[in-house]
Formats: C-alpha cells, sequence, structure tokens
C-alpha cells in the first residue's frame, strides 16, 4: 500500500485554485463543527495538533461544547482511512470528538474502539455524527470490503445529487460529510440544505463556489491504490483503496432537475 | 533540475510523432506569448536550475527580435544557453545571433532521405547541420527510433551508416529515443526488441555512446547520472524539466501533458515507485523485477494502457537491453565497457570519469543541445 498523500495541481489559468480549495475545506471544517455547536448533530470528530491545541480548546471551552481525546494518532500526510497510535517521540496530533455533553463524548469514544483497539460501531458513530440511517447502513456494510466506499457498485457515468458528491473528500471539500448510499440519496439531499445553509451563513461567495464545483462534471480514477481526480480546474491525488487488477472510474455529472 | 523556456507551443512541420501534437489539436498555439512572464519566470527559477535551453514548439518560429531577447536573458547567466530545434528555420541572421550568445543547438532529425520521412521538410538538414558545424557552433541531436528509419533491415543498416558518420566523423552525440507517441509509426511489439538489440550490438562494437545505451549502463553501475526515463520521474513535478510556458506558467515535461496544461507540483513523490514495487507484473506493475531500480518503470508518460500508475509499455525493450548490458558487464567483470584496446583502457577509464559526473541526476530525453558541451 502507498504511503499517504495528498496532491492538487491547477491546470494553467487556474492557478488560484489551490489555494480556493484550502478556503473552501477550512469553510467545511467550520460547517461540521457550526451544526454541532447549534445542537443540530449530537457530535463532530476534531484532529487538534500541538500547534493549534491551546487556540481550539479555548474556542471549545468558550461555545460550552466538550472535547474528548480518543487516541493520540500518528502524523500521517493527507487521507486516512485508519488512526495509528503514535509511538514514543513521533510527531502527533489528538484525534477526538465535539460534543455537547460529556455523556455523547463518553459514548462517542466508546463506539470508536480506537483506543481500546476495538472494532468501531459504526451505526452508533453514524447515528451521533447525525447520518441518514440508509447511508450509515450502507457505510456498515461497505466499509469492510473497501475503506474508501464511494457507491462501490458503480463505474462510468453517473449522475448525482451535488450535496451527495464525495469525490474531493481528500481536499475537504464537500456539502455532507457522509458517504451517500447513492448519489441521488434523499435524505443526504435533504441533510445537504440544512448544512449548505449554515455554510452560506458564513460565507455565501465561497459557499456558493463549493456547490457549483461539485456540480461540476468530473473524473474519479481509482487504481493501484491512488485516486486520480480531474475537474475543469485541477488534477487532484490521493491514496486510496487498491483497486489491483482493473481501474474504477466514475465519471460524475449532476442530476438534471 | 533543467529550465526549459517554451514561449511557442507552435511548430512549422509538425511531424505526426510529436508529444505536442495532442495537445495543439485541442487548441492551435498562438505567439501569444508574454515576455516579461517568460524573463521573470527565468529570473525567479534560474538559481535551481542547472541549465536553460530554449524549446518548443519550433523555438525558431518566434520572430528573431523576441529570440534574441530570450537569449541576451540566458546569457547573461555566463553559460551558453542550448536551443532545441527542428533546424529547418535556420539562417544566416539565427546564426549570427547564435555566435553571439554563445548558443549550443540540439538538432531533432531522424537521417537523410527517406530516413526523415517522418520529419517532412526536414530534407536538408544535413547540409544545415554541416554549416552550422563550420561555424563553430557545438551540435547534439536527438534521433526518434521509428518505422520511417527503422522499420526494415534496409532502412536500419542505413541509420547505422549515419549513426556511424555523425558520431566518428563529425564527433556528433545524440540521444536515441524511443518513438512511441504514434501507433503507426512506433517499432511494432513483434520487432522493436530484436531491433534494439541489434543496435545495442552495432553502439558497442562502434564505440558510440550515446542514450539510452549509457544511460542504461550507468543505471547498472547504479549511477544516478542516467536519461530521466530510468531515473524514477514524478509525472506531476518532472525533475528533468522544470518547462516555463508563454505565460511564464511552469509546467512539467511536455510529455505529461495531453489534453490541457497542468501545472508543477512544487514536490516531488516517489508515488509510482512505491506502486510498482507492490503490484505484481501481471497487473501492471514491476513486483519482483530484479532491474526495477535501476530502470524505475521507465517514462510515466509510455505506459501500459496509458496509466502512468503502470510500469512503461516498453519493459519488453528495457528489460532485454538491461539483460544485454549486465552479461556485457559481467564479461568484463567491471572492466571499462567500451575499452577493448588494453593500451587505451587507464586513459579511457578517466575521460569518461572526468566527463560524467556520476552523482548529479542525469539529462531530459527531449533535449540534446547540452550533450556534446559536456565532452568539452
Amino acid at each position: 500500500m502507498v504511503e499517504s498523500f495528498v496532491r492538487l495541481m491547477p491546470k494553467q489559468g487556474f492557478q488560484e485554485w489551490p489555494s480556493l480549495m484550502g478556503d473552501m475545506a477550512e469553510l467545511c471544517r467550520e460547517t461540521e463543527y457550526r451544526l454541532v455547536k447549534d445542537g443540530y448533530r449530537k457530535a463532530t470528530t476534531l484532529h487538534i495538533e500541538d500547534r493549534n491545541y491551546k487556540e481550539l480548546m479555548e474556542r471549545i471551552n468558550k461555545d460550552g461544547l466538550i472535547y474528548t481525546p480518543i487516541l493520540k494518532a500518528a502524523y500521517s500526510e493527507g487521507f486516512i482511512h485508519e488512526h495509528k497510535e503514535a509511538k514514543e517521540g513521533e510527531p502527533f496530533y489528538w484525534y477526538g470528538c465535539v460534543t455537547k455533553t460529556y455523556k455523547e463524548g463518553q459514548e462517542f469514544k466508546k463506539a470508536d474502539g480506537s483506543a481500546e483497539q476495538k472494532k468501531p460501531n459504526h451505526i452508533k458513530l453514524g447515528k451521533l455524527l447525525g447520518y441518514p440511517e440508509c447511508c450509515i447502513d450502507y457505510f456498515n456494510k461497505k466499509f469492510p470490503q473497501n475503506w474508501d466506499p464511494i457507491w462501490i457498485e458503480k463505474s462510468g457515468r453517473v449522475c448525482g445529487y451535488p450535496e451527495c458528491n464525495r469525490l474531493l473528500r481528500y481536499f475537504g471539500v464537500h456539502i455532507t460529510w457522509h458517504f451517500s448510499c447513492s448519489p441521488v440519496c434523499e435524505k443526504t439531499k435533504e441533510e445537504g440544505k440544512k448544512w449548505f445553509s449554515v455554510m452560506k451563513e458564513m460565507d455565501k461567495e465561497l459557499a456558493e463556489k463549493i456547490y457549483n464545483l461539485l456540480s461540476k462534471s468530473m473524473t474519479w480514477d481509482s487504481y493501484h491504490g491512488v485516486v486520480q481526480i480531474e475537474t475543469p480546474y485541477f488534477v487532484g491525488l490521493s491514496r486510496t483503496f487498491p483497486y489491483l487488477e482493473k481501474k474504477r472510474v466514475i465519471n460524475w455529472e449532476v442530476k438534471k432537475k | 533540475m533543467g529550465l526549459l523556456v517554451k514561449p511557442y507551443l507552435g511548430c512549422n512541420i509538425k511531424c505526426k510523432y510529436c508529444y505536442e501534437g495532442p495537445l495543439r489539436n485541442v487548441k492551435e498555439p498562438q505567439l501569444d506569448y508574454d515576455l516579461d512572464a517568460v524573463v521573470n519566470t527565468i529570473r525567479e527559477n534560474k538559481k535551481t536550475a542547472p541549465s536553460i535551453g530554449l524549446h518548443g514548439g519550433e523555438i525558431f518560429c518566434i520572430p528573431n527580435k523576441h529570440l534574441e531577447i530570450l537569449l541576451k536573458e540566458t546569457y547573461k547567466y555566463g553559460e551558453s544557453v542550448g536551443i532545441q530545434t527542428n533546424a529547418t528555420l535556420i539562417d544566416d541572421e539565427k546564426i549570427r545571433l547564435l555566435k553571439k550568445y554563445n548558443a549550443n543547438l540540439g538538432i531533432s532529425w531522424d537521417g537523410p532521405g527517406e530516413l526523415c520521412s517522418a520529419r517532412p521538410g526536414t530534407e536538408k538538414v544535413g547540409e544545415i547541420i554541416d554549416k552550422v558545424m563550420s561555424k563553430g557552433i557545438s551540435v547534439g541531436m536527438i534521433i526518434v527510433v521509428s518505422e520511417a528509419n527503422a522499420g526494415t533491415k534496409a532502412k536500419r543498416e542505413k541509420l547505422k551508416k549515419w549513426v556511424y558518420k555523425l558520431s566518428k566523423e563529425k564527433g556528433i552525440d545524440a540521444r536515441f529515443n524511443p518513438c512511441y507517441n504514434d501507433k503507426e509509426l512506433e517499432l511494432s511489439p513483434k520487432k522493436r526488441v530484436s531491433v534494439y538489440l541489434d543496435f545495442a550490438k552495432f553502439f558497442l562494437e562502434n564505440d558510440i555512446r550515446w542514450s539510452p545505451f549509457t544511460d542504461i549502463i550507468r543505471a547498472l553501475q547504479n549511477s544516478k547520472n542516467k536519461v530521466c526515463t530510468f531515473s524514477g520521474c514524478d509525472i506531476f513535478c518532472t525533475k528533468s524539466a522544470t518547462s516555463v510556458m508563454g505565460d511564464g506558467s511552469i509546467t512539467n515535461c511536455m510529455r505529461t501533458n495531453e489534453e490541457f496544461i497542468l501545472l508543477r507540483d512544487k514536490k516531488e513523490y516517489d508515488t509510482r515507485l512505491e506502486i510498482l514495487r507492490e503490484t505484481p507484473i501481471k497487473y501492471g506493475g514491476c513486483k519482483g523485477c530484479k532491474y526495477l531500480e535501476m530502470c524505475t518503470g521507465g517514462c510515466p508518460t509510455a505506459t501500459i494502457d496509458d496509466d502512468w500508475r503502470n510500469r512503461t509499455s516498453w519493459c519488453d525493450v528495457w528489460y532485454a537491453l538491461f539483460q544485454y548490458f549486465e552479461n556485457v558487464l559481467k564479461m568484463t567483470e567491471n572492466e571499462q565497457l567500451y575499452s577493448r584496446d588494453k593500451k587505451g583502457d587507464e586513459k579511457e577509464k578517466k575521460e569518461i570519469h572526468s566527463h560524467e559526473d556520476q552523482t548529479k541526476p542525469g539529462g531530459h530525453g527531449d533535449y540534446s543541445a547540452h550533450i556534446n558541451k559536456l565532452k568539452e
């Protein structure tokens, strides 16, 4: 398996996109936090590094939320599907969750299992994270087969809602945070409306840019453990689940109303 | 990293096998470059670039006054500039500029007569080579080996005679690059191994030290000084070529850009080698291949199913050549490979090691202007 990494290269004439994607990812992270703060969902995960520990903990305290540290995780570049405990002296970050109450934080920690090296309870985690039941069920069944379960039975032309588009997840850009069970999952679309409205409250222009990007045709091409995503503006790469014998390609198009 | 300045991607001859052809098909290049932006990018990147070359498209398509601005800019850095060209547009005024700015030429040509049939309009390049050399301008060459100049035994014999003449009579060094951009002109998989082995034997017997054969020997000897093809090239950060576009932006080797130009990543990764090390041969990888760390899976733009995550589609040829030269090296028990005259052994060894820094990365496969300079 290749080392975890993520890369993003703009096409000529679109030099601003790496920086813009960084801004978009930041807005997506803020939205996730805000939805817990506003009581729309019970929990969200949060990585805290040494460099931002003070700032984040003060903010969490100020917002009356609880941070439950789960694992002192080994640092890695880019997208990962599991957290590994950092060895003595290794660079690390804290993997944990933000909740409204101590009880919910402990429930999340128990369901996550990584602190005790137990298998995660995806159903319980999905409920705490506020995901639709159909998508929790999908993830629970598919994750053991493929740890990057983007509609794993689908390839070729795939039409769906921008709210369901998780093809840019490696770069932190998406409207909803879960793997939708289908590119046309109505529950995800409904959830997405709420998420998108919160995003717009924080930064209307940037939120609309995210929506427009997720609505664009793009190609997701997964082979030999590396996924290559081409959008009209850039090409991005990340480590992913390794398709060894044959590549899987999704040609994404937004479903017309 | 070599800086290849490519203000204009258009060309006056447009060879069918040109790797910039697909990009030209998407959008016909215009002479709309921004010279100030190009010059600024040269200045910003000069410090980290060991060499600088004017490239194309065909660089001599741009007006002489613009050419002079670029030559003047590069000349300021105190080293000669290299120019890769098809040579068809070289006239007295261009020769004057080349002399004035101490430029040297890399000429792309596939041979005289019928040998250059894949490069229409280049029939008189032989005369031009003689002319520029008579003016004291250094010439290196790129010869693309294809059906057009090596498809039959008769053509191969003609090609060998010409190669011998270039090397032994004119003292020209060249890259003997395979054509892998056009299915009709590319040597067929059935014959290419035997053709390349035949050429390898010819080069060895005649003591002609050209790429890729010399690069394979260096790779077998764990030298880093080898052509980009065998240097573990990252397709998104091609260390042998930093290409400066007409708008001043920076991209990779142009072989990596087909439908659009993708800008260069600042950081280099070993992801392709990681994939190839772990992927079995039957699935497009190199797992277990004894030559992998030397060959590095070949050029990532010439791969099985055109996917950089696979090994080179020319694996059969490279494997056969690695095997051939490994056997030669074993037979000579690591004596200097080319030295058959025992009296000349020590002298030749010294010469080779003084010319080639084995610890430095080698050159870019599509640039030959500096090849002869390295010998001086």
